[in-house]
């Protein structure tokens, strides 16, 4: 019944939307072994995970979620989204996190339900939605967790109700940007940014290292110092790149931290397909430069780019590139060896890491009893190889570094600077990829 | 001690990061000290070292017995070739290698029509090379692959009518297998056959099959095509 359900549905949004969005083009044509557009988001519970409800929950989303249970298949001039007829089955966790999905194993799906003991994660190739979408799939897929294993709860409006086709797998960046006009949109030029480099692991994975916080506490640190909570991390951050990284070496280019920004806030969207824009928090540090005045840096820069005509401006400026007649006639074929070398040019040299925070995770009261924390996890790149996600559930402010490269030095020295900054105690842990002799 | 008030995680603390650790952890993430032994925690992850040995050990016992067959045959076949002059090495190389292949089909997690797309190349070529390299009498491409490319063609047939969601999938794979069955005209041209009945016979069945579908599919090839050529 549930297949059924699940097939109607896909096939209703195929007949809407069969189109990849902008951001969506992008991923399949710069995705590498290096690069693999995967990203994760994981509840960790408290008792173990029973892959059996785990399986029923899922087929209880498979049609509101629908928009995800696709393939997506080679068009002559651009990808597309398809049908996909097979089973999707629940699987246990074995690979690092972020690794590249390989379709051919995944039955044609371009997202993984994932169990280990507590743990559940759900990982997705970024064509398909961004991270406010896919925390909204993990939030139903929980939920209705909890409800078939330990009898049903009320969702008191915070889990997603079942809206519209159209509204689920609206191209919100099509909707809302595209007719821009030509004099808004922003013509930016940087310099490369410091790249942080290390040597990869022997064996191609992701070793994650999270940090546990208290949020009541960093949010008292912040009020007292009139920031928010993503001002004080890019802060940190970047003090510790320089610290770590940067400080003693000839190499004076800034160090830029790109910060994703979920733009149903300022433009209205219901969407679970992608729908964000990034922007560049830079800064020269030197060795006279000092924290405070680090920060009101960080703040006035982030306060002016994520603005609305901002944003509109340089996600306009994707919009119009994407549309633009002479690229869209330009075979898949040759779009998959030119957009690599832009985006390794336009965006990969210009940030030293990206870090993101997809803020305050709510979940229905009667189910936080079952919830011990969620984790969110970004991808590495090439040129990127350590990224950064934060995200929070009740009083626990999750810090997850993803990294490809063995050198563990600045993930250290940014909690060794949130420690003596904010003075709260950090919890660690990590999924120890790597051999023990290839760890520093 | 925000974590530890809940009473389910322990944890161990590493002076010199100056960070609690969790008990899953027996060294410190940050720094690599060595903590104590570790305990089974809600955060814990899979044990990648020990599935990752596991999988590549067991992945390559398949390819490495072909291997070993294959080189001891070989050996055998070179001191031995004076009494005979038969290269038999290469029909076990041929069969190993069809039986490597058909484990590999069967076990790996592909499409079926893949599946069946992958089993007819690999019987095909395994008959051929079987027939070349043991009298050239022709009948694998006299009979054999004409034969085996029509059955090929008619169950992708049977399987996309049956399975009208999965029709342009099927139609896909049966244009591949009527794209293959026109090198039997090579094997004409080149003289590998001594009738020209058996391929001919393959390939025209294999194009009026692919154009009636064709014909009668309605929309649905054609939305497929619009789709592919992001008209949709």
């Amino acid at each position: 019944m549930c297949y059924i359900l699940f097939v109607k549905g896909v096939v209703l949004i195929m007949e809407k939307q069969a189109k990849l969005d902008v951001a969506a083009k992008l991923f399949p044509s710069v995705t590498s072994k290096k690069n693999s557009a995967v990203f994760r988001v994981s509840a960790v519970l408290k008792e173990n995970i029973d892959p059996y409800y785990l399986q029923i929950a899922v087929n209880l989303i498979y049609e509101k979620f629908s928009l995800f249970f696709i393939r997506m298949r080679r068009g002559v001039f651009w990808n597309y989204f398809d049908k996909n007829y097979m089973h999707f089955t629940v699987s246990k966790d074995i690979k690092s996190p972020c690794e590249n999905i390989l379709t051919y194993e995944n039955k044609g799906y371009i997202i993984k339900i994932l169990y280990y003991k507590n743990r559940v994660s759900v990982e997705a190739f970024h064509s398909i939605t961004d991270g406010s979408g896919i925390l909204e799939f993990l939030k139903s897929l929980i939920y209705y967790y909890i409800c078939i294993k330990y009898g049903t709860i009320a969702h008191q409006g915070k889990i997603l109700l079942y809206d519209s086709i159209d509204e689920q797998c609206d191209d919100s960046f099509t909707k809302h940007f595209r007719d821009v006009e030509k004099k808004l949109i922003k013509k930016t030029s940087s310099k490369s940014a410091f790249l942080i480099k290390g040597k990869r692991y022997k064996k191609r994975g992701n070793c994650v290292i999270n940090g546990i916080v208290s949020l009541q506490e960093t949010k008292k640190y912040c009020k007292a110092n009139e920031c928010t909570i993503t001002d004080l991390f890019i802060a940190t951050m970047i003090i510790a790149i320089y610290n770590s990284k940067q400080k003693g070496t000839r190499n004076k280019n800034p160090i830029v931290i790109a910060v994703p920004v979920n733009l149903r806030g300022l433009f209205p969207s219901k969407t679970l397909r992608n729908f964000f824009g990034v922007v560049n928090i830079g800064y020269e540090m030197t060795d006279d430069t000092d924290f405070k005045t680090l920060l009101t840096s960080v703040k006035i820069q982030l306060k002016t780019l994520i603005s609305q005509s901002n944003l509109l401006g340089s996600s306009a400026k994707n919009v119009h590139f994407s549309e633009n007649i002479f690229i869209t006639h330009i075979p898949l074929i040759f779009k998959n060896l030119m957009l690599p070398i832009g985006y390794k040019f336009a965006s990969e040299r210009k940030k030293t890491i990206t870090l993101s925070n997809v803020g305050k995770i709510d979940f229905p009261d009667e189910a936080k009893p079952y919830i011990e924390h969620i984790e969110v996890m970004l991808y590495p790149t090439a040129k990127s190889p350590i990224n950064c996600a934060i995200c929070s559930y009740e009083d626990k402010l999750v810090v997850s570094f993803t990294k490809s490269i063995t050198d563990v030095s600045v993930v250290r020295e940014f909690f060794k600077v949130l420690n003596n900054i904010t003075k709260s105690e950090i919890y660690v842990y990590s999924n120890d990829w790597g051999d023990a002799n290839e760890k520093m | 001690m925000f974590i530890q008030m809940t009473g389910v995680m322990q944890m161990k603390k590493c002076e010199s990061c100056n960070v609690f650790v969790y008990d899953s952890e027996s060294n410190c993430p940050l720094c690599h000290k060595f903590l104590g032994e570790a305990k089974s925690t809600a955060v814990e992850y899979p044990s990648y070292n020990s599935i990752i040995k596991e999988q590549t050990a067991l992945k390559n016992i398949p390819l490495f017995l072909v291997l070993f067959i294959n080189i001891i045959c070989i050996f055998i076949n070179m001191v031995t070739y004076d009494k005979g002059e038969v290269i038999w090495s290469i029909i076990v190389f041929a069969s190993t290698f069809y039986i490597y292949f058909m484990y590999k089909i069967v076990s790996e997690n592909m499409r079926y029509g893949k599946k069946i797309v992958l089993s007819y190349i690999s019987l095909s070529s395994f008959l051929i090379i079987i027939d070349l390299t043991s009298g050239k009498l022709f009948w694998s491409t006299d009979y054999a692959f004409p034969f085996i490319t029509m059955a090929t063609v008619l169950y992708l047939t049977s399987l996309s009518i049956r399975n009208k969601q999965m029709f342009t999938e099927y139609f896909g794979f049966l244009l591949t297998v009527t794209s293959i069955s026109l090198l039997s005209i090579i094997s004409f041209l080149l003289d590998l056959s001594n009738s020209s009945w058996g391929p001919f016979v393959s390939i025209l069945s294999s194009i009026i099959i692919t154009l009636g579908l064709y014909l009668f599919s309605e929309k649905t090839l054609k939305e497929e095509l619009k789709k592919r050529f992001n008209r949709k």
